[in-house]
């Protein structure tokens, strides 16, 4: 009986969405991501929106962030090789942020304090220059970038679908301000502005925010870039705080589920994610982006980013209404809180689902071989 | 993407070398091929002119930006120019409207309030190309790498916008001269000089992007004065090009004259970094370490040039770390230092009458 029922409501479920993709068009998105991997915050944020058959995503534009660009562009080529998608467009972008040096950031540390993580710029025995790519964890991908900028390529596919676009930012925000200073009507003809970025008042231990609760990685890296882009007329922006971003977690549990599905997707999680030990920072943008209900508690504040180059630069500046200056800022809404079981379902559901469009995925749909004892050789 | 960046950094590494100017002599005799980077704007004018009437010159687009007067002015300017000299097979693409960060600050005191001086000339019938100026420079640069040189005349924002859109940028362009800045005190404030003021940032961007620059500042161009004489012999040409522009410095002279009586002329800023590109020994040019200050209260947008090392910042402030001073000079641009007027006077005008 029981069976009965829940094929029933699968039957249901399939009918449901079959409708629903016929009633809804598809939501168009093109992702600027730092697109660090393999699987890690970048590269599963990508996943979900191109997980969702109810998403067309129509580029992934990438910048030096959490990473490289070359090295980024590399992990995103390779993880549309794994998954079959080699038909989305992968656009190299800035390498540099606009104004900010990692010199003078060094030099800034000295005055101000240490920064604990630094991305690209971050002292690893893995570190490497702007534009090598090493081999990769995962694989090297054969296929290439485009050739377009990310700059361009953003203006242009905006200008494609007016008003239809959602820009998602899962990185610093170069690429964007570099399109938004190309194309002044770039923010009014998109759908608007989705992103992982900014800090309010995060409650948490962590080194990063504790003494600091202002400072967010993405704003800080480009302050200058977040400042150009928080300033623009955007249709309407949602912002995905540290706040929330502490309350979530990939768990082992979540994992457990997901490794179990033999789909090129769930196995390059299942071999490369790192349960226990990330938040899910770009992911709930994505996730909250399909799926607002995510989202429990959000603020509506005017933001922005300190351009002061002492101790605060790069911080995320917030107003409310009573006490925000006589300045053209614009609102964001700023997710609080999040209802993590439901977001935990999506994250599940999308991650072991088919993926649309996917043709001659490379991804062994085999469970990774087990990890060599230690008295054999490998 | 690898393959493609390890090919650009190859030609990247040859540009600091003697390479580049090896390969310009290799084709010697046929014209050098330039992008004018422009805010018209009176003395962008007789700039253009100067590089159309070049034989050693091919121009192959004009990138307007807001500067000198606001882009929907400096726009139509750029195509009216081109009518004028009967030139419209040249493309013109639209720059930023605005600096990367600053609001726009213009300089219509000088140039009129249609940035040509006041003179009226017909509604240009040319339109802009669909590109935006980074995004031609771009196309055109990497068509030919190596071999487009960029002439900037107005503040760097699209130059910036290029370089940090596409990074490879720099190394394939073999020379950048631009009028701007000076090591001998501004115009628009004590430090700084109208084009770097503007949008500092991005005039920062462009001195650190390894792009081989030729500075033309105010230290030469405030010396590059056309009196009466040189006025009456534009005037007195019987080319579109010569009396139009006539009909500019004219209508620059006249203003200068309102507010003092004693002035010379107006100083052809613009056209002395066109003419040193066609011919640097007019000018005097010396290496210098160029950074831009974009911190200063009172000194935003002041070119700072290091004669050699040691390369000392401000003094840190107590309690701070000791920064060493840089101890190795890197030179990032050749700056013109003296300039031969009366070859000067003598290129522009002789060519803008023949």
């Amino acid at each position: 009986m029981k069976r009965i029922l829940t094929s029933t409501a699968a039957l249901l479920g399939l009918l449901l969405a079959a409708y629903s993709l016929q009633a809804q068009p598809k939501r168009y998105v093109v992702i600027d991501q730092d697109a660090a991997g393999p699987a890690g915050t970048d590269m599963m944020s990508i996943l979900l929106l191109l997980q969702s058959p109810d998403v067309e995503p129509l580029g992934i534009t990438v910048v030096t962030g959490d990473a490289w660009r070359d090295e980024e562009v590399s992990h995103t080529l390779r993880l549309l090789e794994l998954i079959g998608r080699t038909d989305i467009p992968v656009v190299p972008g800035a390498v540099f942020p606009l104004v900010r040096t990692q010199q003078s950031t060094e030099l800034w540390q000295q005055m101000f304090g240490k920064i604990v993580y630094m991305g690209a710029w971050s002292k690893r025995p893995t570190s490497h220059g702007p534009y090598e790519v090493p081999p990769l964890r995962e694989g090297n991908p054969t296929i290439k970038a485009a050739t377009e900028d990310a700059a361009h390529f953003l203006v242009r596919t905006v200008r494609a679908h007016p008003h239809e676009v959602t820009v998602y930012e899962g990185g610093p925000m170069t690429n964007l301000a570099l399109a938004l200073s190309l194309d002044p009507q770039f923010a009014e003809l998109s759908k608007g502005l989705v992103f992982m970025g900014g800090s309010l008042n995060p409650q948490t231990d962590n080194p990063e925010f504790a003494t600091n609760p202002r400072h967010e990685f993405n704003l800080w890296f480009d302050p200058e870039a977040s400042h150009i882009t928080l300033r623009a007329h955007w249709p309407s922006v949602v912002c995905t705080t540290v706040d929330v971003s502490v309350k979530t977690q990939l768990s082992e549990q979540m994992m457990k589920e997901i490794a179990r599905a033999q789909t090129p997707v769930a196995q390059y999680l299942a071999r490369y994610a790192r349960p226990g030990r990330s938040y899910l920072w770009d992911e709930l943008a994505a996730a909250a982006w399909m799926n607002p209900s995510l989202i429990t508690s959000d603020r509506k504040v005017y933001m922005d980013v300190s351009l002061d180059h002492g101790a605060g630069y790069g911080d995320t500046l917030i107003w409310s209404d009573r006490v925000k200056p006589a300045l053209d800022l614009q609102l964001v809404s700023a997710q609080m809180d999040v209802n993590m079981p439901k977001f935990a379902e999506d994250f599940i559901r999308l991650m072991t689902g088919p993926t649309p469009k996917a043709h001659n995925p490379l991804m062994l749909t085999q469970p990774p071989p087990p990890e060599p004892k230690p008295n054999q050789n490998p | 993407m690898r393959r493609r960046g390890f090919l650009m950094r190859s030609v990247g590494g040859l540009a600091g070398s003697t390479f580049l100017p090896a390969m310009q002599a290799q084709r010697a005799g046929a014209p050098r091929r330039i992008i004018i980077d422009t805010d018209p704007g009176t003395d962008d004018a007789l700039a253009i002119f100067l590089a159309l009437k070049s034989p050693e010159l091919k121009v192959e687009a004009l990138t307007p930006v807001a500067g000198n007067v606001p882009l929907d002015l400096t726009l139509p300017n750029a195509l009216r120019l081109l009518e004028i000299a009967g030139r419209t097979d040249i493309p013109v693409a639209a720059g930023a409207d605005k600096p990367l960060l600053r609001r726009l600050v213009t300089a219509s005191y000088a140039h009129g309030e249609n940035g040509l001086g006041g003179v009226v000339f017909p509604d240009p019938k040319i339109k802009p190309v669909s590109e935006s100026a980074p995004e031609l420079i771009r196309r055109v640069v990497r068509s030919a790498p190596s071999t487009i040189n960029l002439i900037a005349l107005g503040p760097l924002t699209n130059l910036a916008l290029a370089f940090r859109a596409d990074p490879e940028l720099p190394k394939l362009i073999p020379n950048l001269t631009l009028m701007g800045g000076s090591l001998s005190g501004g115009n628009v404030s004590p430090s700084a000089e109208f084009n770097i003021y503007v949008d500092p940032e991005a005039a920062s961007i462009v001195f650190r992007s390894g792009v081989p620059i030729t500075m033309v500042g105010l230290d030469v161009t405030r010396k590059a004065m056309v009196g009466e004489k040189e006025i009456q012999a534009l005037e007195a040409g019987t080319n579109p090009i010569s009396r139009a522009a006539g009909q500019i410095v004219r209508a620059g002279m006249t203003r200068m004259r309102k507010s003092n009586s004693a002035a010379l002329g107006p100083a052809m800023h613009d056209s002395l970094a066109v003419a040193t590109f066609i011919d640097p020994t007019i000018v005097t040019l010396q290496d210098y370490y160029v950074e831009v200050e974009t911190a200063g209260e009172f000194t935003a947008g002041e070119t700072v040039g290091y004669r050699r090392a040691p390369i000392r910042k401000s003094p840190p402030m107590e309690n701070a770390p000791a920064a060493a001073p840089g101890d190795v000079f890197r030179p990032n641009a050749k700056v013109a230092t003296d300039v031969n007027v009366d070859r000067f006077l003598r290129m522009l005008i002789g060519r803008l009458t023949s």
